[in-house]
């Protein structure tokens, strides 16, 4: 067993004394190459300069003329009795986007601060940002000692100053507040006779101190984004990693936001016979007893979890991006394998770490931290980032950038709940989608399927509406409009007679379709998406529709010159150009009865 | 959970993440124990299957063991090899003799160039660790490459937990570095636990081995007595000396890997 090494980030602002501090732990913890700090001495001997522990970065800072310095750098080394990486973040302010990359990997964090200068801005911004990221170890280093010759009230009123900022910022504060001399490596890896007065512990034991990286909790409700579905032999594996809790074959996973259920078949390991039981923090590969339909995005929960979608967060965010956040700026936003887009409702406050002030929340620019509600457009899986961190935490991405950071405060439910619907009554299964995307092949095999189990089944589509009932109507909006507002008064008054109702239209307009459900009163209807791309819709063509369309013999038409607006939430979202028909009508099938709308 | 199961997992889920993205991704094999590893872990997210080529390129330079060892295991595993070599170059007589670092840059640099304009590779998979020299250290596991292959060091997207942005850049493409974290010894030590068969020219004959294998004109051997991996691990716990100190580019110039970097080397 090889151990885990504490990631620890090291921070300071400029000119702080990070790279004396850093170059004393490399040579202190026999950290260097052969031959470097020999090299060293004898370059700054031949200078006539006394050798300085800074320098040892400081040889590397040749490169920064060149630009290279300016990154996050690490090594590791024994220290404490256990593993460290130590990881060198940045302390300009121009290169914070490379310090929270940093500080994300970090476990532990060492704050430094020079007591000559007391709290500057980048200090204080720090120590709010590795709170944010969810460092739970810190310690603040108060260096440079030497310079006002030790003096305990010095250390007492920066102490004082830094308790005060974390308290009115309303965070927990650091483990210990060490006075050291990194110049004459006091306080690191000793005490220092210079400062009798202190009775702390030194850095080295203040790191022995810091809790190892928790192990996953077994005990964790399970969360398993999917990143992907395979099927490159007989298998279909369902992969990705799992954040949290434990799996064993057999347990039974639901599947947000389908909310579909399946079973653990068996958990794949190449090169190495199936294990009974998967712990969480790995990377896994699971057969599942039942094809339902799965995609990436989708999140593993146990089947026994009571649970729901949010569609609504309180967040605490860091903004990267030279452009402002408003309320209604909009983005992608990535939480695990999840995406949808989110909108900024509110921002409640925007933190600021120089005047210990809050300014005016209009807007959150460049490196401010603020509170914000966003709204998401497709409702997701989300923990809050105390609960689980990875399901609780995001970025934002604009035009493929990365714009901002953040965590889970709070969250609001999204309206639809899975209540169980009475097998007794009929329903509606609402198909819609593009021309040609699949909608009545898909009909005609759930009416198979649903007569074979014995049920009342009635497939209703545009076509023969429009022979009989809705002969008056052409192909205006407006009686297109009217054709689908019958069609789901009569889905609805035969649903209410005790049939399952296959409706199939085309059906493009939202505001439509939530008329068609609402005429569907308290029983259930099932807004199916029939997706799948114009391109392959139109090879299709099997009624030759965009034919006509694209030779200008057809006006209107859905898809090429009138508009399809994508369901928002629909029940169900079928991909009609990955799966085949038999697949998708199981994943109906499969749906209806988790959902208890079958007997 | 130990430490390598935790780097094993990062990396096949860098992986997967770039199966997922790219249709057009392919890994760079120099036939290594890194990329032999990052094969290994290939086939580890993908379940024994390799369902992306393999770049080798060929300088023509290369210990012959090496091509070798390549043809065999290519063989044996069913790969999509992809060879490239810049024969253009070699036409005109490129060889170490004309600089180290001027080589590098034709015969690998140009060489993978050519193989990505020419595949329309949209990601590369390359096994490159932090800990082999400090330009590397500075990478990101997800590095977008300008048209021309340049490196923006000082301008890097930033990189936060596991979201990792995968968007294909403007540029040419992007470096996906699944074995960034890892150091040498644990390399070692995972080919000791999955038995990995990396070429044995890692291992001493007659007190002398590879510790990093390349082109026979700049790969010098380091003297050991190292034989099979646990005497591998035994010999880097006590040694101090630079992994690619058997490297003659490296130190060619000063800042020679930077140079080399910038310019799109691997």
């Amino acid at each position: 067993m090889s151990e885990i090494p504490l990631h620890l980030v090291i921070l300071g602002h400029v000119d702080h004394g990070k790279s004396t501090l850093l170059g004393r732990l490399l040579y202190e913890l026999n950290a260097l190459p052969e031959g470097r700090i020999e090299a060293l001495r004898a370059m700054v001997e031949k200078q006539g300069k006394a050798f300085e522990f800074a320098y040892l970065l400081d040889a590397l800072e040749e490169e920064q003329r060149q630009g290279i310095t300016i990154d996050i750098s690490q090594f590791r080394a024994k220290c404490a009795g256990r593993e460290i990486l130590f990881i060198d973040a940045p302390g300009h302010q121009e290169f914070l986007k490379n310090m929270i990359s940093g500080a994300s990997r970090a476990d532990a964090a060492l704050l430094l601060l020079d007591v000559n200068e007391g709290m500057r801005e980048q200090s204080r911004l720090h120590a709010v940002l590795i709170q944010l990221l969810g460092i739970k170890n810190s310690v603040v280093l108060l260096n440079k000692m030497d310079l006002v010759n030790y003096r305990e009230e010095i250390y007492l009123k920066l102490k004082a100053e830094y308790s005060t900022f974390f308290e009115q910022m309303g965070m927990k504060g650091p483990e210990a507040y060490i006075p050291i001399s990194a110049k004459n490596g006091e306080g690191i890896f000793q005490a220092s006779s210079h400062m009798t007065w202190y009775r702390g512990p030194n850095v080295v034991e203040s790191i022995s101190h810091f809790s190892t990286p928790p192990l996953p909790n077994a005990q964790a409700p399970v969360r398993f984004p999917i990143q992907d579905i395979y099927k490159f032999d007989d298998r279909r594996l369902v992969v990705g990693k799992l954040e949290a809790g434990e799996l064993r074959t057999g347990d039974e996973l639901c599947f947000w936001p389908a909310h579909s259920r399946a079973k653990i078949k068996s958990i794949e390991v190449w090169n190495s016979p199936s294990p009974q039981k998967v712990a969480g923090g790995q990377s896994i590969s699971l057969v599942l007893d039942k094809a339902v339909y799965l995609e990436r995005g989708y999140v593993g929960t146990r089947a026994t979890e009571e649970q729901s979608l949010w569609e609504s967060l309180n967040v605490t965010l860091f903004w990267l991006s030279r452009d402002a956040a408003a309320p209604g700026s909009l983005f992608k936003i990535k939480i695990a394998t999840q995406e949808t887009i989110a909108s900024i409702t509110s921002i409640q406050r925007v933190w600021d770490t120089d005047q210990l002030a809050e300014r005016v929340p209009g807007q959150i620019r460049k490196h401010e931290i603020a509170d914000a509600t966003f709204a998401l457009e497709k409702p997701l899986w989300v923990d809050l980032f105390a609960d689980c961190e990875a399901m609780g935490r995001f970025v934002l991405t604009k035009n493929d950038l990365i714009c901002g950071v953040g965590v889970v405060k709070n969250r609001q439910a999204h309206a639809i709940t899975f209540a169980a619907h009475d097998p007794a009554k009929g329903m509606i299964i609402w198909l819609t989608g593009l021309s040609g995307a699949g909608k009545s092949t898909l009909s005609a095999a759930l009416y198979d399927l649903l007569r074979t189990q014995g049920k009342s089944v009635f497939q209703l589509d545009g076509d023969t509406l429009r022979t009989g009932l809705c002969s008056d109507l052409g192909f205006s909006p407006k009686d297109r409009k009217e054709n689908i507002r019958r069609a789901g008064e009569v889905a609805a008054l035969l649903a209410q007679s005790g049939m399952i109702v296959i409706a199939s239209f085309i059906s493009p307009f939202r505001a439509d379709r939530r008329r068609a459900r609402e005429a569907a009163k308290d029983l259930a209807f099932i807004e199916t998406y029939v997706d799948c791309p114009i391109e392959i819709c139109e090879e299709r063509d099997a009624k030759g529709l965009y034919q006509k369309t694209r030779s200008g013999k057809l006006a209107d038409f859905t898809g090429v010159s009138s508009p399809y607006e994508i369901p928002i939430h629909p029940q169900l979202h079928l991909r009609a150009d990955l799966y085949s028909v038999r697949e998708l009508a199981h994943e109906v099938l499969n749906y209806l009865s988790n959902e208890k709308h079958l007997s | 959970m130990d430490h390598l199961d935790r780097l094993e997992s990062e990396s096949i889920f860098v992986l997967r993440e770039s199966y997922f993205k790219f249709k057009k991704l392919a890994f760079c094999w120099s036939i290594g124990k890194d990329s032999t590893t990052l094969l290994w872990l290939i086939r580890k997210a993908f379940s024994g299957h390799c369902p992306l080529p393999a770049v080798h390129i060929d300088t023509t330079f290369k210990i012959p063991e090496m091509i070798r060892y390549r043809d065999h295991w290519a063989k044996v595993w069913g790969l999509n090899l992809i060879i490239g070599t810049n024969t253009e170059a070699l036409k005109q007589g490129m060889n170490a003799t004309q600089g180290r670092i001027e080589c590098c840059t034709s015969l690998k640099t140009d060489g993978l160039k050519q193989v990505v304009n020419q595949c329309g590779f949209e990601a590369l998979l390359l096994a490159i660790r932090r800990d082999e020299d400090p330009t590397r250290a500075k990478e990101r596991i997800f590095s977008p490459r300008g048209s021309n292959f340049d490196w923006n060091i000082k301008d890097q997207p930033p990189e936060l937990w596991n979201l990792y942005p995968t968007e294909i850049p403007e540029g040419s493409h992007l470096r996906i570095h699944p074995l960034l974290n890892w150091t040498e010894v644990d390399v070692w030590k995972y080919i000791q636990r999955e038995k990995i068969p990396v070429i044995d020219l890692y291992f001493a004959k007659n007190g002398r081995r590879y510790r990093s294998i390349g082109c026979a004109p700049c790969s010098a051997t380091v003297p050991s007595e190292a034989a099979t991996v646990e005497d591998i691990l035994r010999e880097l716990d006590e040694t101090r000396t630079s992994e690619r100190a058997g490297r003659a580019q490296d130190v060619a110039a000063d800042y020679a890997m930077q140079k080399l970097r910038i310019k799109g080397y691997m």
